[in-house]
């Protein structure tokens, strides 16, 4: 049961965290129309996904896995973009939104912005949800215990659904100041995570060849099957043994932007911000 | 901006969807003439660790035999994938198909002990 639980807690974090990113910035700034659309979008993308899993099987047909890795990959970038748009969106905004709000002057998001993100939401769950499917039917599928193969994968999809719902209610629950703060150096972490996964399926989908070099052993912390190991990938995106590009892309991005979001504002504000942003993690967590 | 972004979404799912429903005229290797390898997951990595294969459409029949920390199948040409099985954990199996030429591929199945990586060769030619 655990190992089929850990495959599902893992490609159902990578869609959920992202889902729940989005629905709590969305909220933050009062798009509740939006967030409806988010909803929606994900129900679709839901059904889209265990419709396609339902026939590939029927027909036995395999999820072509190199558009599938190639999928993965643009979505990836994607959502690497639009975590690196919110973090300076918040970035820029933070301090005068709470009274741009209170005045009732919210719409400081852009139209194209909130649709693009409400698409994000969709397209997150599109990139998981193919191979989740198919995982899914396979666990049901299983040679010795389908039953318990098959109900722990569900549960380890379902406590990933909670997770990105507990980011949710955690992203809107702490005050829209604290939230933007808090929540810049962990998005850093995120969107670090996603583009090194991209460096990852894009390697899976034959675009990306060279550096595969082992960079470091990680699997002391992220020991292959256990649920940490579930966490830190899903999340994360922190791979046993990455690789020489996957470890590049980590660094390239995330030390920039981690300077980005601490420097600028007074050293006090970076104090204060880093004694409260392991509490907010726990709570978003 | 983001309608580019959509649109290029959009074409990479409907490629994802026709490969999908069309593969059967190109490389499906399943059809007649395809041979399916049975090969196995355990703690140690790829079983059998090394492969003797010959060249023409193969499909591979990945099952996993006990081992919780290996969950992937795949064969290599150098640094290129050329076909995996991903996320067959304890107990269930997978499957992959591809088209082999003569010559010597990797199988690698991460988090092996032992056999983490083995050795598929490819002999004969159609």
């Amino acid at each position: 049961m655990l190992p089929t639980f850990v495959i599902g807690l893992r490609e159902g974090l990578e869609a959920a965290l992202i889902v729940g990113i989005v629905a709590a910035f969305l909220r933050q700034q009062g798009r509740w129309e939006a967030l409806r659309w988010v909803w929606a979008g994900v129900a679709l993308a839901v059904g889209i996904c265990a419709t396609v899993g339902v026939a590939l099987e029927i027909v036995s047909r395999e999820l072509p896995s190199r558009q599938q890795e190639a999928l993965e990959t643009v979505v990836g970038l994607v959502a690497v973009a639009a975590v690196t748009f919110m973090i300076v969106w918040m970035k820029r905004h933070g301090r005068g939104l709470r009274r741009e709000l209170e005045a009732g002057a919210a719409s400081a998001l852009a139209r194209g912005s909130v649709i693009g993100l409400v698409g994000m939401a969709f397209f997150a769950v599109i990139r998981e949800g193919f191979e989740t499917a198919v995982f899914l039917l396979a666990a049901f599928d299983a040679s010795s215990t389908p039953v318990l193969s098959g109900s722990g994968a569900l549960i380890g999809i379902a406590v990933a659904v909670l997770i990105g719902w507990g980011i949710y209610r955690g992203g809107v629950h702490i005050d829209l100041a604290r939230f933007f703060r808090v929540t810049g150096v962990v998005l850093v972490l995120v969107a670090a995570g996603l583009l090194s996964t991209a460096a990852h399926t894009a390697h899976e989908a034959g675009w990306i060849n060279g550096l595969q070099g082992q960079a470091l052993d990680l699997t002391w912390l992220v020991a292959p099957g256990t649920v940490r190991s579930a966490l830190l990938t899903g999340m994360l995106g922190l791979q046993p043994k990455p690789t020489v590009i996957e470890a590049l892309a980590y660094v390239a991005f995330a030390i920039p932007m981690l300077l980005y979001v601490l420097w600028p504002s007074s050293w006090r504000l970076a104090f204060r911000r880093r004694s409260t942003s392991s509490m907010a993690f726990e709570q978003a967590t | 901006v983001t309608r580019v972004l959509a649109a290029a979404l959009l074409a990479v799912l409907s490629s994802l969807l026709l490969a999908a429903c069309g593969s059967g005229s190109s490389d499906d290797a399943s059809g007649p003439g395809g041979r399916t390898v049975d090969v196995r997951i355990t703690d140690a990595g790829c079983e059998p660790a090394t492969l003797e294969l010959p060249a023409g459409p193969t499909t591979f029949s990945v099952e996993n035999h006990g081992a919780d920390a290996v969950t992937e199948f795949e064969v290599l040409d150098g640094d290129r994938i050329l076909g995996e099985a991903e996320n067959v954990a304890s107990g269930l199996s997978g499957t992959f198909s591809l088209t082999l030429k003569p010559g010597s591929y990797t199988s690698y199945c991460p988090g092996g002990t032992t056999s983490e990586r083995g050795t598929v060769r490819v002999t004969g030619g159609e």
